[in-house]
């Protein structure tokens, strides 16, 4: 048996409807369930229903096999583990936002707001500019209003809500879109259950395009 | 660890004591069944003996300490490099060979504080040998070292560090994005490579061969027939050479159902300069084994003498076992005494002792204890010496006849 991490939230439905197309079915999922583990009809695969942003942690621990997950929390998380495939779902992009299309420097260091303050000093590292970061769990978009930070680092899908509160997109910063990810020990020990997953779920992939 | 009671701290702290010890006992055996000798260097040892040596541990990684003369040590945070630098040291011809093995704790400062900063290796170190044989021996005796745990599945990954490094530094990439390629090859992250190169003008057959080789996984015969097939240049086609000898001769070890061959494998440590390979054992997240050749590293120390060693993680090995449910008894026998007999009670302890035999020593009557069926349980009360063993009770006059009867009876 094998055990799946997959993310509660925007892309979990998706992700199952994804997994049923593979063969791979849930009967006792929905949506709104408060249940934590799922079998599959087969009972070769566990899923642990988990916070996206815990699903890395999960995989690289080696307490899941296998996690399904947004590459804006791989990114976050930075751990090693393998990925191998990108699922096409709940796509949308890192940016850089701000009050102005160019950040205006008023304290010697650029203040950040993000969900993802990792994802965020990275990006000003590699432009050698020094930032301090604030991290914060929601509407991120409040920061650069009430003069808390000069930008803020998030995850656009279609930029409404950027827009509807008066902030404009400065730089993008990276593509986004749900992946998966294996534990490297998972894919040495269980390496053929691990393959035929894949495999099921590349051709369900392929039968979507 | 699987425990299986949260409460009984202690208990559990002995029992993993004791089964840490068996599998340290069992690998030392194990090693010295392969003709290698124990070695140890020191905990404390100056900062620039690992600052100047490049591609190994990150400064930052290291946990430093001040000596008395002010000068900056560091706690020994690998095995590898000081055993390579005594070796150079002390080498008389670089024609000489020595197989040593270690049990040594490292220590590393880690970045989340959750981790721990000591860790126990056990490993070896195999010099002056560079040919396919002797890293033959060493992957067989790291396959045996697995297998000597008794656990249903382990996996011996192989790779090799020439193979992907050459190709990478060929590249037309600064040392940065050569870095990126690196980490999203050993993600095997196929997609993402395509859109990394996508960005870069290259010989196509460059760019497949980037692609191909994080799929290059699997049984050996079958990896390295598909490498071969591919457009490789003279480093990468000698490295799949290296690989085919070892696995073949790996063959006489029946070994098979446990080798894998990873060419998308690329060892964080640089000094790692031919076959490189990890273990895996099941219920571990991580490799518990690394190890690989490192024919390069003793230039830095002067010389030039080829070697290859890994190293066993103890503490992870003992994340995948799981502790006994019943404890094994401690002790083969009991005695009681009072206050009267305590002397010769004592004098018969230290002769039991002195035979090997472990002997618990209790007050009689005033512990709340009973006696524990289990062990042979010696009295001395009331200047009588009875002996309650499997359920018999039996009177004796003197020391020497309980002692005849223990030898006799093997208890």
């Amino acid at each position: 048996m094998i055990t799946l991490a997959l993310a509660k939230g925007r892309t979990a439905k998706d992700s199952i409807a994804l997994l049923r197309e593979a063969g791979i079915q849930f009967a006792d999922f929905h949506e709104d369930t408060r249940k934590l583990i799922f079998y599959d009809n087969d009972r070769k695969i566990k899923m642990l229903f988990v916070k996206a942003v815990d699903v890395p942690t999960y995989v690289e621990k080696g307490a899941a096999d296998l996690g399904i997950v947004g590459k804006d929390n791989i990114l976050e998380a930075q751990t090693d583990t393998y990925e191998l495939l990108d699922l096409q779902l709940g796509k949308c992009k890192f940016v850089v936002a701000g009050l102005k299309e160019q950040p205006i420097r008023l304290t010697p260091n650029l203040t950040v707001a993000s969900k993802y303050p990792t994802v965020a000093k990275k990006f000003f590292a590699e432009k050698d500019i020094p930032v301090e970061t604030i991290k914060l769990n929601g509407s991120v978009e409040l920061a650069p209003l009430i003069g808390m930070s000069d930008v803020i680092v998030d995850i656009v899908e279609t930029g409404r809500t950027i827009k509807e509160n008066g902030l404009k997109i400065i730089e993008e910063v990276d593509q986004i879109s749900t992946r998966l990810i294996v534990n490297k020990a998972s894919f040495a020990t269980k390496t053929d259950s691990i393959k035929q997953f894949i495999k099921q779920l590349r051709s369900a992939l392929e039968v979507k395009q | 660890m699987h425990y299986n009671n949260f409460n009984n701290v202690l208990e559990i702290n002995a029992l993993t004591c004791e089964k840490r010890e068996e599998i340290i006992d069992t690998f030392k055996n194990r090693f010295m069944t392969y003709g290698y000798r124990q070695i140890r260097t020191p905990v404390f040892e100056p900062y620039d003996l690992y600052s100047i040596v490049e591609g190994t541990i990150q400064r930052d990684d290291m946990i430093k300490v001040i000596g008395p003369t002010g000068k900056v040590l560091v706690l020994r945070p690998d095995a590898t490099i000081p055993i390579a630098r005594f070796i150079s040291k002390h080498l008389q011809s670089e024609q000489d060979i020595f197989r040593y093995f270690y049990v040594m704790d490292v220590f590393r400062q880690t970045l989340n504080g959750t981790d721990h900063h000591e860790r126990t290796q056990a490993g070896v170190e195999y010099f002056g040998n560079s040919s396919p044989i002797a890293d033959t021996e060493v992957l067989a005796l790291a396959a045996h070292l697995l297998k000597d745990l008794q656990i249903d599945g382990f996996t011996l990954e192989i790779g090799h560090a020439g193979f992907a490094q050459h190709l990478l530094h060929e590249l037309p990439l600064n040392e940065k994005k050569v870095e990126q390629l690196k980490q999203l090859i050993q993600a095997k992250n196929k997609n993402e490579i395509e859109v990394f190169l996508a960005a870069y003008d290259m010989d196509p057959t460059v760019k497949r061969l980037l692609l191909e080789i994080p799929q290059l996984y699997g049984k050996p015969e079958e990896v390295i027939e598909r490498a071969k097939r591919l457009s490789l240049n003279e480093q990468m086609a000698q490295a799949i050479d290296n690989l085919e000898m070892v696995c073949d001769l790996l063959t006489s070890y029946n070994l098979s159902e446990h080798l894998v061959i990873d060419l998308g494998l690329i060892n964080h440590m640089d000094y790692y300069s031919d076959i490189i390979f990890q273990g895996f054992i099941k219920r571990v997240g991580k490799p518990v084994l690394m190890g690989g050749r490192y024919d390069k590293l003793t230039e830095q120390f002067d010389t030039t003498i080829p070697a290859i060693g890994f190293a066993c993680d103890i503490d992870l090995i003992m994340d995948g076992l799981t502790l006994a449910n019943e404890p094994a008894p401690v002790a083969d026998l009991a005695i009681y005494y009072d206050a009267k007999s305590i002397k010769d009670a004592l004098i018969l302890a230290n002769e039991l002792r002195n035979r090997n035999r472990r002997v618990l020593f209790f007050q009689a009557n005033e512990t709340s204890r009973t006696m524990d069926e289990t062990l042979c349980n010696i009295s001395f009360v009331e200047g009588k010496m009875t002996m309650y063993w499997n359920e018999t009770e039996q009177q004796f006059s003197t020391q020497e006849s309980i002692l005849k009867f223990i030898e006799k009876m093997d208890v």
